[in-house]
Parts: structure tokens; C-alpha cells; sequence
């Protein structure tokens, strides 16, 4: 039901979009970086469904890499040391990934740090972006953050935050602009929608309903409705996302790989042993869909 | 529920077979009825199970909702899923329809969760602690399942399964509470910006407004925490062992490892690890356990009770006969919860495994299946009253706010926010004028708080000012409004505050209003002040913090007052230079601020303070040590100046050069013109001319030499420091001058002081000379530990002297003591282990492989001898008590071994004394530092900021290492711990030292009881060296391990300890075993009558002195019995 509520959705959309942001290939390992944003949908499966919809026949990979609260320091990223030790771990998590895309969604946060905030996250964008493109041959696509409730009599904290993170969004596509990247307006897609959320700023799983096609849409994708074939795909996703999170951000890591990995290390050996679970789902995601030749 | 049938007999066996034995492959019985049996309860009480599996499966914790259903967070999966494992982990809900004190039914609210570790039904469902996660989980169709999800608040860190966010609890003020522990990174986006938590504490959450705040931070493992009646928050911990603890708003304990360099300490400590907590109110239990605390050690099998009394602006805490303990393998209490029928109920983890990091993750013998809950009652006392708040009427409804029972009045606040009723204030205002009692108004300013009411001018009228005479209200009352408008504050800024018609109030009326506050005759109040203007974060707003100083201060209260002054430096100091704020009248204040900031532009400011001569010595050389961290250029001549000066005391003096040394050692700074340095060699104050030899060496003033030499060729305090600053000096001269003074006779310690010099002048040249001196060394002193130290402190140092030992003979002592230092400081020593255990003909440990491990076990079992086991613990040459402490007293570089015996298994006990790197405990792990001068420093981290590193080393001494200084910095994988402390002992002996260690904490005589026993003694052997005697487990202080003295003509042992008066008046000791003894207090003699003594006592420390007549046999006990004094047992 839902899928096609969203494919309806997006090909009405679609009729009208520009030039393809995103031009996906055959085969293709996409990260999806950024913070809670992403983050949450790991669990609701819902953009990337979306995006495996719209790429469908493809066999694109997918990585969640969101984390909660993250900024292009990497400040959520970090365990012991300070952020560039979350900084190193991403770049590590990027070399096992080898990703040929990166889709990146930074500035919700910074957004709280007012208009002053721009120049600094833009600079600790730019060397995020420098470290990503470490990764041979890989294309990065900028997204502009999510917007929030307009709600303020609600959400009271959150007055002027909105037009704060529009000027984050202009910037960002500004800054594309001038790294010559590719950027996804998904925020200009959002503001004009009155969002449920949470919080005020962390979406609910409805919202993300309504925002999974826009990012779709953002990133100028097209939806065929008639290659939605079964309704578990959702599921199939949310269980690779679970066997995938268990895998790049295991429980007790401070047994298996920090500084207590002399007591318990041995059983870091069972992290690894996900790969494998990881591949039989994507192979009944890729099954969804017959090929594209 | 299936129903146990067994003979007493046949339970005294398998009771007798299972748990007599605590070996590897014997696992506890499962049958609840054996469990049961085990069960000791305090006097008055009796237990029924409540519920076990299958009704219940591991539960973690429980937590009561307002139709009296029992909800349990449940983990089969803990302690880490296995790879393509179901998250099927479950949220049951357990009911007692009948009220029997039995559940007879079980539901399954919620499937598919990752070892959740926090539950709190309310709101309509439940709040959810599920690993990175804080979920709401509801029911929408009524069919007793939850079908929606939602996900809160996400980015909890989950690096320790034991660690991740849990024990949610409401509190009385509407905000929801968690806890995180010190493993744990936290990133979770609000409305308010995200809030990250790098460490353990506990947050607060508004389900209203959706704000999330860090509460309070630190712990180790923050596993309990309550309410009492009046709002204030006690804490347990499963780790650090301070017992319960009292905190408030930005209280900050112990953290790893971005500690402050100031933190608070739990009421008792050297308590074994706890988890869980509850206060005993309702008409069920009996008065003398209203208000008492309780918590589980589920390490020892047993749950705990305290009592607590107001003190200062905090709380002591004074331990109790256990509610219940056990000598089942499995009990492991873990959760404490009042029902909703007034009894007691306790969730049992069941599990002869516990913990994750000691025991594999993989271990069969853990348990996955089994779990209860225990219910436990007071003899022969009716039930309370169960009342379906639901089902009742608005008035009614009020009247329950006067309940007894914590949980009723907490559960009527949350039912009159869910009816949203129109007019609450109004309403609550007339119910109140009806019912005046500040419990009562208490409950009803809470009321409106937990229903969203930001009414500032509601808050004031009615409950600061007492309704009936116009005087202010109850101080309990008093300081919880103060943390409501903190809380208003947060929320809506200063604005929020307003006069009782509701008018913004003027700024300078706000002042004057928080002058008040800060100028409180009570101490809490004070208290909820000082946290309150650290939220306001303003620099007027410390100036006015700071006037708390005016009144009596404690340790709270200084903590709260200095965590102001030194977070918000940055924004209060800038102002006080501008002119902006100036501590006018207020001196203390100023000071107290200054010292507490910490800023390298601070030195100026402080030394203004110093000169205008309105403190006194002891804060003058405070302030000078600050200023050695935070000198400048600038003010680097004006230290030199002051140490110059004449007119000030020599101790001021010395204080000053020690700064002018820091901050040489730490910034590379010193003073242009460096003469007058030699001048003050000759000073006639020796400390001052000490101080002075040492700046000599650092800043290398080479005008200096003659006077160092002439001080390095005498025999004084000074010449080890005259040695070492002529190696600094360095060059030829320095070169000579030792070799030449080393060839002339003199004793070996002054010998071994020169070759100290030398290896620190030339560490290659001088090797030969320093293993001739180890080899031809009679015994293992402070000398030949000074120079085995100078080689470890050096990156090249051990396998310098691994290469000069090669076919070397040391006496088997001082390898003996080599050894030890070596294995505890970390770096590539192999090669140096190795050519001592050589060249001391010593024999290495080795660990035992499966089957040696076995018989080993099985003989502790039959032969080891606990007692004997406790003497070896004792002995000098151990050195067990140096670093470990068993209960309150002890060393404090390693764990305390408290519970050791109940809480890990025998075969790790065996690892830990053989191979010491093999376990290492959480909190202690070995950190290396190598600094640019080429030292190395080992130790555990004890806390690290953007500044400076301090570690512990194994001496359990503190080093302060600056950042800058440092090239290196690693975790290493050795304990410090030495390894081979077990090589001197036989077979037999190690047997009876397991035995011994295996027995702490357990059931039995080697528990440590909390019963006021007076465990640190001292005794004086010369004027000048006072011995510390630690009492055995038992408390017994043992005469045989004092030296005797000579007391006209008659042999006898002198022994001494203090005790601390918290409140004045009859305060009682008693005394065992104190035969031919003479007893004074404050050096006044008293006879005791029939074993005890009561006086009227002062506020403040006094002081017990024992003299016994000796020969005697007996092992004297002195123990405190009244609640308003405890031992001393710090430093």
C-alpha cells in the first residue's frame, strides 16, 4: 500500500524535475552519511526503499552511516578520544565500504549554532569532503538538511530556526556550487510542508513516509510504479539495516576492539561473520526486481 | 504457578551439594524452592515468591504502573547478540489479580528488543531503554499488546552492554530520569540543540517539553537512583563502591577520563557494588523503616539497607542489618520496588555468571532463561490499600496527594496531568488552604509542574511565603521551589521571574531576591541557590553565588559554588577585569572564584589579591601554587620578587620558588635575571635552600656550582638535591665533581644518592657502577628502589641494565623488589625481567594450564585455610594492602576486594594473582605516557583535561603531566599490579590465600559489616613515623603485627584512630576484647560499663586511644553504635 502511495506521489512529482541530480549505475555501494536524519531510518527502511525503488534493477548497495547528532566534525563518532578520532573511524569505515557514492546530509545540527555557525561548518565540511574523496573514483552528493516544525508555539525553542537552517541549505548549495558538486535542495522540497515530528526537529515514521519520495525527488530520481513488486522489501531492507548496524557499530566495543579487547577480544571474530547475513538479504532485495539488461 | 514439593531433608542436601561447592562446573540449583530456602531476612520480615520463569525470564528492571500492574524489562539476549540472532528480547507485564501477593498473570507487551535495560510504564504506555534507543511503546487497540513504536531520543552510546542508557525513573517534578554508565557516548538531537554526554551520569528528560539536560555526571556504573519525599535524589553505583550517594542538579563524581579536577564522593565509602534503589514509605512496613534506603549487592547475594539523616546541605548515610541476603550462587538482586500493596518487591537477575568483561561473552554457564521476583513483607501488618486512581473522582483524587506511599501520591500527579483538569491551580490553591502541611504543598507544586504548569507567580505566592503568618515556608519546601525556578529559569530565561501580581521583576529586585536565596539559614537551600545562578550563567550571577561564602559552608556547597566559578571563567573573569562585576565586600568570594578558574590571565589578578595583603598565609601559598600552572611572561619577575622578599614567611617563600619550578617545568618560563637564586642556596630556612638547589639545576645556573658542590659534599637534607641539580648543570665539571666525590668513602645510601646523580648525568656511563652497587647491596632499601626507579623512568633505561646485568649476582631481595617495580611500569621490559630473574636466581611464575587450574581449585576447596589465607594477605612482603582495600580501609591503586569472593569465580581469582595483565577491571586499565625529556610515566588515568594528565602510579601516588609535554600516550595492556608477588609464596600458602580471597564477601565472617567498626588504627613508633594498622575483616585489631614500646618499665602497644561527631550530643562506643587495656577519648580515660560508653560529644573529630598491657592475646574491637558519629577512615 504504501509504496505505491509513494511511487503515486513521486511520479506525480517527477513529471515536472530537472536534470538528475544523481545518475545511478549498475552495482553501485552508496553511503548515506550524515546525522539523525539518516540515522533514524535505518530502522524505518522508508528512504531507502525509496531509493531502492527508484534505482530498481541496478543491485545498488546501501550504507547507513548516519549518527545521531553528527556535524561534518564527526563529533558523534568518536568513543574515548576527541572528534577526530571519529573522523579516523569513518575514514577507515569508508576504506573496508569502498563506496562509489556518498550521499551526504550535514547542517541540522550546526543550524543551532546560528548564522555565525556557516563559515566554521563549512570549513569542517570541506575537509569531510577532502577524506571522502580519498575513496577512488567517488562521486559525493550534497544534501541540503531536512526541515524542521514550523509548530512554535509548540516547539518554542525553536523560533527562527527554520529560516536559520534555509540560510544552512543556500550555503550548502552555494558551497556546492563551488566544490563542483552536485547538491539535493531537499530542505526548498520540505519547508513549505507542516511536519509532524517528534520534537520539533527529529521526524516521526509518518514524516518520514512523506519525506522518503522528496529526498527521491531531490536527488532526481524517477519511480516506475510498475516495478514495486512485493510488499516485504521494506522488511527485507530494515533487517539488512539491523545486520548492517551490528556490523559498523557493534554493541560492547570497548570489549572487542578498545581497551579492553584483552579480555574479551576473541569475540570480535563474530563481528565479520555479518557480512555474509548482510549479502543473502541484499540478494532478496536485488530479487525484488528483475535486472535492468 | 508450579508448585515445588521437597522434604527437608532432601533440600538440606542439594543445598549442601550445591553450595557448599562454588567450583567451575558446579551450577546453583534452579528450583526456586532451594533458592527460597537459602533466603536470611531481617527480623520481622517474610518473603513468598511473587514470580518466576516461565512467567518471567531475566528481568533487568521493573517498575510498578498506575493500575498496580508490575512491568519488567527483560534480556535473554544480554550480554551480546550473536550474529543473525533475532532481537526478540521483551517488555512482559505482570499482574496479581487476586491480590494475593502471587502474579497469576503474564503478558508479553512487546517482542523484538535489544537488551533493553530501562522500563517506565507511563503516559499512556511505556518508556523504553533499548540500547542506542529511548522508545515509547503504546497500546492504540486496548488488546494488551503494544502495536506502536515510537522512537524518542536516539544516539545512545552502547560500547558496554552493562553501561548502555537505564534505570528510568519518574520524578516527583514530572521529568523523567536515565542513566547512562562511564563507557557511554551520548549525541541525541532536542529542540534545544543535540546534548551530548561523553561519560557516565543521568540525564533528565521533559515529556512535555522535550528537553533534554545532563542532570548529573560521573560514576562508574550509576545503576540506582531515588527520590525521597521532599524531591532530592540519592544514587547507587555497580561500580566505585561509595554506597548511596547524595546529588543534586551538576553534581559530578568520579568520571573517566575527562574528569573535573574537583569532584564529589558518595556517603559510605568502601561498600561493595550495588545496583538499584528504593526508599521505604506506606503504611505496610513498620516506622523504624519509613524512609530508609535499600539496594541489592548482587555481587554478595544480598540486599542492603541504610539510613539517612539530613546533614549540612547533604545527607549521611549509615548502613543496617541486611533486608535479605542468601548464600545462593544465583540470587543476584538487582532491581528494588515498593508494590502497589505496600510490600517490598525485588527482581532477581539469576545467573551464576555475572558481568561481561571477566567472563565470556560465550560462557555456557550463564544463564538465559530463568528470573524472579520476589516479594517481601512485614509479619503480620496489613496490606496498604490498593485504590484504582482511574476510577475515583477530582476530589478524591486530591485527597490521595496525602498518601503515605511515595508511589500512590507519585502515580495521583501523573493521573491528574492525564485528565487535564481546567482550572489546577485554582484548584490546588483551595485544596491546599484546607490542608496546610509543606508535605503537602510540596506534592501539589509538583502536581502542577508534572502537568506543565510555567507559572512563576503561582509558584511564588503560594508556596514561598507560608499562608498563615506571612513568614517564609518550610525549609524542605523552601529548597524544592528553588529547584523548580531553576528549572523556569532554564526554560523561559530570567523573564520567567515576577512578583505575586505577575509583573516581570526589575533586575535589581531579581538580585535582591537571589541575594536572599544565597543568604538561606538553610544549607540546602543555599545549595538549590548556587546551582540555580550557575543556570542563570551570567558573570553577576557567580558574583552573587559567591556571597553563599558569607554563611557556613560544606562539601556540596563548595563543590556547587566552585563549578560555577570555573565553568563559566571564561565569561566571569573578562567582567571582573572590565569592572563589571568586583566582589565588592566580598574578598572570599573573590578569592575563592580566582582559585577555582584556573586561568592562565588569572596570574595578574591573584597576585593583586596577594598584594594587598588582605588574606592570610595558608591562602597566600594556595594562590602561589595556582600561579605556578597560570604565570605568564608578564608576571613570571613578580614570583621571583616575591620569593626574594625577606618580610615574607619562608614557608610563603618556598612556596613561591616550587611555583617559579612548575612553571619552568610546565611552560618553559623563567624570570630574565636568575642571580639572586644562588643567594637563597645559602638561605638559613633549609626548605627555602632546597627549593632554591633544585631551581638552580632546572634554570642551570652555572654561578650557582660552588655552593651546590659545597652542599653535595656534606651529608643533609640538601645534598641529594645539591647531586641532582649538579648533573643538570651537566658538562665535565658536573662529570668530576661526582666521579671524584663517589671515590671518597661514605655511606652506601649517600653513595647510592651520587650514583643517582650520575645516571641522571650520563645514564650509559654510569651503569657499570650502579650494578656494582646493586650486586654488593646487603638489603632491598629506598636506596636501591631509587635507582632500579631511574632506569625504568627512562625510555632506554631497561634494556640498559637488562645488558649490564649479564652474569651478575644480586641478592634474591633486591631482585625481588626489581622485579616488582619493573612488571609494574609498563614498556618492552622482558629482556630486564628476565636478567633479574637471573640474576637473582629466582623462579618465574607460570599460569596453570586447564587441569592444574582444576586440582588447584579442589584443593582451596578441602584444605585452603581462610584465616591463615588472611594472614599471608597481611604480610609486609605482600604488599596486598598497600594497593587494595578490603571494605572502607586499605590502598586505593587497585580494586577494592570487598566482595571479591561472592562475585568472581575461583579460577579468575587464581589468574588475577599468577598473571595479573590477564584481568584487568574497568577504571583501572595502565596507561603509558612518554614526555619529551625522554621519562616515561606509568600508571592508571585518574584524569585527563585540554591542560594537564594526572595519573595514579603504582605507589598510588598522583603525577601531573602537562599536555605539551607529551609524545606519547598509550593504553598498555599490564596491570599494575606486579606479576610474581606470588613467587615467595609455598604451595600451601597461595592455597590458603585463594581460600581466603574466595571468602570475601560472602555469607560468613569474611563479609565486612557496616556496624560502625573502627577498621584504621595508627600507632607511633617515634615522634616522627606514624604506622597505619589496617583491622582484620572481621574488625579485630591484630597486637601481634604493632611494635611494643616501653612504658615505665612495662611493655605495651599504643594504638589510636579518630572518629567523626556530625551532630552533637550522646554519642556511644563499644568496646571488645579490651582486657589489661587503658581506653581514652580525647585522651581523657573511661571505663566502659558492660562493653560500652556513652558521652555527650562536640560536633567534630576525636580521637580513641587504646593501651594495652602486653603480653596479651587478644585482639581488641571498637566500634561506634551511634548514628550521629562514623570512623575515619581517609586520609
Amino acid at each position: 500500500m504504501l509504496f505505491r502511495a509513494i511511487a503515486f506521489f513521486c511520479f506525480g512529482l517527477l513529471t515536472c524535475s530537472a536534470a538528475p541530480v544523481w545518475e545511478p549505475k549498475e552495482k553501485e555501494t552508496v553511503v548515506l552519511l550524515g546525522d539523525t536524519f539518516f540515522e533514524r531510518d535505518y530502522n524505518y527502511g522508508l528512504i531507502e526503499t525509496a531509493l531502492t525503488i527508484a534505482t530498481a534493477g541496478k543491485q545498488i548497495r546501501f550504507r547507513n552511516l548516519g549518527w545521531s547528532g553528527d556535524t561534518p566534525r564527526c563529533e558523534s563518532r568518536s568513543y574515548f578520544g576527541p572528534p577526530a578520532e571519529g573522523f579516523g573511524r569513518l575514514r577507515k569505515q569508508l576504506a573496508e565500504i569502498k563506496p562509489t557514492t556518498v550521499i551526504a546530509c550535514y547542517g541540522g545540527v550546526d543550524a543551532f549554532q546560528g548564522e555565525a555557525g556557516i563559515t566554521p561548518f563549512l570549513k569542517s565540511y570541506s575537509t569531510l569532503l577532502a577524506m571522502i574523496r580519498e575513496t577512488p573514483g567517488v562521486t559525493v552528493i550534497l544534501v541540503t538538511p531536512p526541515a524542521a516544525s514550523n509548530d512554535v508555539p509548540r516547539w518554542p525553542s525553536l523560533k527562527g530556526h527554520l529560516a536559520l537552517r534555509e540560510m544552512y541549505a543556500i550555503a550548502i548549495t552555494d558551497f556546492g556550487k563551488e566544490q563542483q558538486l552536485p547538491v539535493a535542495d531537499l530542505f526548498s522540497m520540505m519547508k513549505n510542508e507542516s511536519w509532524k515530528t517528534i520534537n520539533g526537529v527529529t521526524l516521526t515514521e509518518e514524516d518520514y513516509q512523506k519525506v522518503a519520495p522528496l529526498v527521491a525527488k531531490a536527488l532526481g530520481l524517477e519511480i516506475q510504479p510498475k516495478k514495486l513488486a512485493q510488499p516485504s522489501l521494506k522488511e527485507t531492507i530494515i533487517a539488512k539495516n539491523r545486520l548492517f548496524f551490528q556490523r559498523w557499530r557493534p554493541q560492547n566495543e570497548i570489549y572487542l576492539f578498545g581497551s579492553r579487547k584483552h579480555e574479551q577480544g576473541k569475540n570480535g571474530a563474530e563481528i565479520p561473520t555479518f557480512d555474509p547475513l548482510i549479502a543473502e538479504k541484499e540478494t532478496l532485495i536485488f530479487g525484488t526486481f528483475p535486472s535492468s539488461r | 504457578m508450579k508448585k515445588t514439593f521437597f522434604t527437608l531433608a532432601s533440600l538440606l542436601i542439594s543445598q549442601g551439594n550445591t553450595l557448599a561447592q562454588r567450583n567451575l562446573t558446579e551450577i546453583p540449583s534452579t528450583d526456586p524452592a532451594v533458592e527460597m530456602a537459602s533466603f536470611k531476612l531481617a527480623d520481622g520480615m517474610e518473603i513468598n515468591l511473587f514470580a518466576a520463569e516461565p512467567m518471567v525470564q531475566k528481568p533487568i528492571q521493573m517498575a510498578w504502573d498506575a493500575k498496580g500492574r508490575l512491568w519488567v524489562a527483560s534480556s535473554a539476549i544480554y550480554p551480546h547478540i550473536k550474529p543473525g540472532q533475532t532481537e526478540s528480547d521483551k517488555i512482559l507485564i505482570l499482574e496479581d489479580t487476586d491480590n494475593d501477593g502471587k502474579a497469576d498473570k503474564s503478558t508479553t507487551f512487546f517482542e523484538g528488543l535489544l537488551i533493553p535495560t530501562g522500563i517506565w510504564p507511563q503516559d499512556g504506555g511505556v518508556y523504553v531503554a533499548n540500547s542506542t534507543e529511548l522508545l515509547f511503546l503504546s497500546d492504540s487497540d486496548g488488546d494488551g499488546k503494544a502495536d506502536t513504536r515510537k522512537v524518542l531520543l536516539s544516539g545512545f552510546g552502547t560500547e558496554d552492554t552493562h553501561h548502555i542508557l537505564h534505570g528510568i525513573k519518574g520524578g516527583p517534578d514530572g521529568n523523567i530520569y536515565f542513566n547512562q554508565s562511564v563507557y557511554i557516548h551520548s549525541h541525541i538531537e532536542t529542540p534545544f540543540g543535540v546534548r551530548r554526554l561523553m561519560g557516565s551520569g543521568i540525564w533528565q528528560y521533559s515529556p512535555t517539553t522535550g528537553r533534554l539536560e545532563v542532570f548529573t555526571m560521573g560514576q562508574i556504573n550509576p545503576w540506582g537512583h531515588i527520590f525521597d519525599q521532599w524531591g532530592q535524589s540519592f544514587t547507587t553505583d555497580g561500580a566505585y563502591g561509595e554506597g548511596i550517594n547524595y546529588v543534586f542538579p551538576g553534581a559530578t563524581f568520579r568520571c573517566l577520563p575527562d574528569q573535573l579536577p574537583r569532584i564529589l564522593k558518595g556517603l559510605n565509602p568502601g561498600q561493595p557494588k550495588q545496583c538499584g534503589l528504593e526508599i521505604i514509605s506506606g503504611r505496610h512496613f513498620p516506622d523504624d523503616w519509613q524512609g530508609n534506603l535499600i539496594t541489592c549487592d548482587f555481587r554478595g547475594h544480598r540486599v542492603n539497607r541504610f539510613a539517612i539523616k539530613e546533614n549540612g546541605s547533604g545527607y549521611s548515610s549509615q548502613q543496617l542489618p541486611d533486608l535479605i541476603s542468601s548464600n545462593h550462587g544465583s540470587f543476584r538482586p538487582i532491581d528494588v520496588n515498593m508494590g502497589p500493596d505496600g510490600a517490598f518487591y525485588l527482581a532477581d537477575w539469576f545467573n551464576p555468571i555475572i558481568q561481561h568483561g571477566e567472563v565470556d561473552f560465550r560462557d555456557p554457564r550463564r544463564d538465559h532463561s530463568n528470573g524472579r521476583i520476589w516479594r517481601i513483607s512485614a509479619k503480620g501488618r496489613e496490606k496498604s490499600p490498593r485504590v484504582d486512581l482511574t476510577k475515583i473522582n477530582e476530589t478524591d483524587l486530591l485527597e490521595q496527594l496525602k498518601a503515605p506511599e511515595q508511589a500512590l501520591r507519585y502515580w495521583t500527579k501523573q493521573e491528574i496531568k492525564s485528565r487535564k483538569i481546567d482550572n489546577l491551580i485554582g484548584k490546588l490553591s483551595a485544596f491546599l488552604k484546607k490542608n496546610p502541611s509543606p508535605q503537602l504543598k510540596a506534592e501539589c507544586m509538583w502536581t502542577a509542574q508534572t502537568a506543565g504548569i510555567e507559572n512563576f507567580q503561582w509558584y511564588f505566592s503560594e508556596f514561598w511565603l507560608d499562608g498563615k503568618n506571612g513568614s517564609i515556608n518550610e525549609p524542605h519546601m523552601r529548597a524544592a521551589l528553588v529547584r523548580l525556578l531553576r528549572q523556569l529559569i532554564i526554560q523561559q530565561g530570567l523573564s520567567a521571574i515576577t512578583d505575586e501580581n505577575g509583573k516581570v521583576l526589575s533586575p535589581e529586585k531579581t538580585e535582591a531576591f537571589f541575594l536572599q536565596l544565597c543568604a538561606d539559614e538553610n544549607p540546602r537551600v543555599r545549595l538549590e541557590a548556587v546551582n540555580l545562578l550557575r543556570s542563570v550563567a551570567s558573570p553577576r550571577a557567580i558574583e552573587i553565588a559567591s556571597t553563599v561564602l558569607a554563611m557556613p559552608m560544606d562539601e556540596n556547597l563548595n563543590f556547587a559554588l566552585w563549578r560555577g566559578c570555573y565553568e563559566l571563567s571564561s565569561l566571569w573573569l573578562p567582567a571582573f577585569q572590565r569592572g563589571e562585576i568586583r566582589f565588592a565586600n566580598n574578598s572570599k568570594g573573590l578569592l575563592f572564584a580566582l582559585k577555582a578558574a584556573n586561568q592562565a590571565d588569572a596570574a595578574g589578578l591573584l597576585f593583586d589579591t596577594i598584594d594587598k595583603n588582605e588574606i592570610n598565609e595558608t591562602q597566600i601559598n594556595e594562590l602561589l601554587e595556582i600561579i605556578g600552572t597560570t604565570v605568564d611572561k608578564k608576571n613570571i619577575n613578580r614570583l621571583l620578587s616575591f620569593a626574594e622578599n625577606k618580610q615574607r614567611s619562608a614557608t610563603s617563600r618556598t612556596a613561591a620558588l616550587a611555583a617559579l619550578a612548575v612553571a619552568f617545568q610546565q611552560q618553559k618560563l623563567r624570570p630574565a635575571q636568575t642571580t639572586s637564586i644562588t643567594e637563597m642556596i645559602a638561605d638559613p630556612s633549609l626548605p627555602v635552600s632546597i627549593a632554591a638547589i633544585k631551581l638552580s639545576g632546572l634554570w642551570k645556573v652555572e654561578e650557582a656550582r660552588a655552593r651546590l658542590e659545597e652542599k653535595a659534599r656534606g651529608n643533609d637534607a640538601t645534598t641529594s638535591a645539591a647531586l641532582s641539580s649538579i648533573a643538570q648543570l651537566g658538562g665535565d665539571a658536573s662529570n668530576q665533581f661526582l666521579a671524584g666525590i663517589y671515590s671518597a668513602p661514605s655511606d652506601p645510601n649517600k653513595k647510592a644518592q651520587i650514583l643517582l646523580a650520575m645516571t641522571e648525568l650520563d645514564i650509559n656511563a654510569s651503569t657499570p657502577q650502579v650494578v656494582a652497587y646493586l650486586s654488593s647491596a646487603l638489603e632491598a632499601n629506598a636506596a636501591t628502589a631509587s635507582l632500579i626507579q631511574a632506569y625504568l623512568t627512562r625510555n632506554n633505561g631497561p634494556a640498559l641494565l637488562a645488558t649490564a646485568l649479564v652474569g651478575k649476582k644480586l641478592k634474591a631481595e633486591i631482585a625481588s623488589q626489581a622485579l616488582q617495580k619493573t612488571s609494574a611500569s609498563g614498556g618492552d621490559t622482558k629482556a630486564l625481567i628476565d636478567a633479574l630473574t637471573t640474576a637473582g636466581g629466582l623462579t618465574t611464575v607460570t599460569a596453570l594450564d586447564e587441569a592444574q587450574m582444576k586440582q588447584l581449585i579442589s584443593e582451596v576447596q578441602q584444605s585452603g585455610n581462610a584465616a591463615r589465607g588472611e594472614s599471608i594477605y597481611r604480610r609486609q612482603s605482600m604488599q596486598c594492602a598497600v594497593c587494595h582495600a578490603i571494605g572502607p580501609v586499605g590502598g586505593i591503586v587497585g580494586p577494592n576486594l570487598v566482595s571479591i569472593g561472592s562475585s568472581a569465580p575461583m579460577d579468575y581469582i587464581v589468574d588475577s594473582l599468577l598473571e595479573p595483565a590477564k584481568k584487568i577491571k574497568e577504571g583501572y586499565a595502565t596507561v603509558m605516557v612518554q614526555t619529551a625529556d625522554g621519562a616515561s610515566h606509568t600508571g592508571f588515568l585518574s584524569r585527563e583535561d585540554a591542560k594537564e594528565i594526572v595519573i595514579r602510579d603504582a605507589a598510588g601516588q598522583l603525577q601531573t603531566i602537562p599536555v605539551s609535554s607529551i609524545t606519547k600516550k598509550d593504553i598498555i595492556p599490564i596491570s599494575l599490579m606486579p606479576a610474581g608477588l606470588t613467587s615467595a609464596l609455598r604451595r600451601d600458602e597461595l592455597i590458603d590465600l585463594v581460600r581466603f580471597l574466595s571468602e570475601l564477601g560472602k555469607d560468613g565472617i569474611y563479609k565486612v559489616q557496616e556496624d560502625g567498626t573502627m577498621r584504621k588504627w595508627y600507632s607511633s613508633e617515634t615522634l616522627a613515623t606514624i604506622n597505619t594498622i589496617f583491622t582484620m575483616v572481621r574488625g579485630e585489631i591484630p597486637l601481634d603485627e604493632i611494635k611494643l614500646s616501653t612504658i615505665s618499665g612495662q611493655q605495651k602497644v599504643g594504638i589510636f584512630s579518630y572518629f567523626d561527631v556530625s551532630q552533637e550530643g550522646p554519642t556511644t562506643l563499644s568496646f571488645s576484647n579490651v582486657d589489661n587495656t587503658r581506653i581514652e577519648i580525647d585522651d581523657k580515660e573511661i571505663t566502659p560499663i558492660g562493653g560500652k560508653i556513652t558521652q555527650v560529644l562536640s560536633k567534630g573529630k576525636h580521637k580513641v586511644t587504646l593501651t594495652i598491657s602486653m603480653p596479651s592475646k587478644a585482639s581488641p574491637k571498637v566500634q561506634i553504635i551511634s548514628s550521629n558519629a562514623k570512623a575515619v577512615h581517609e586520609p
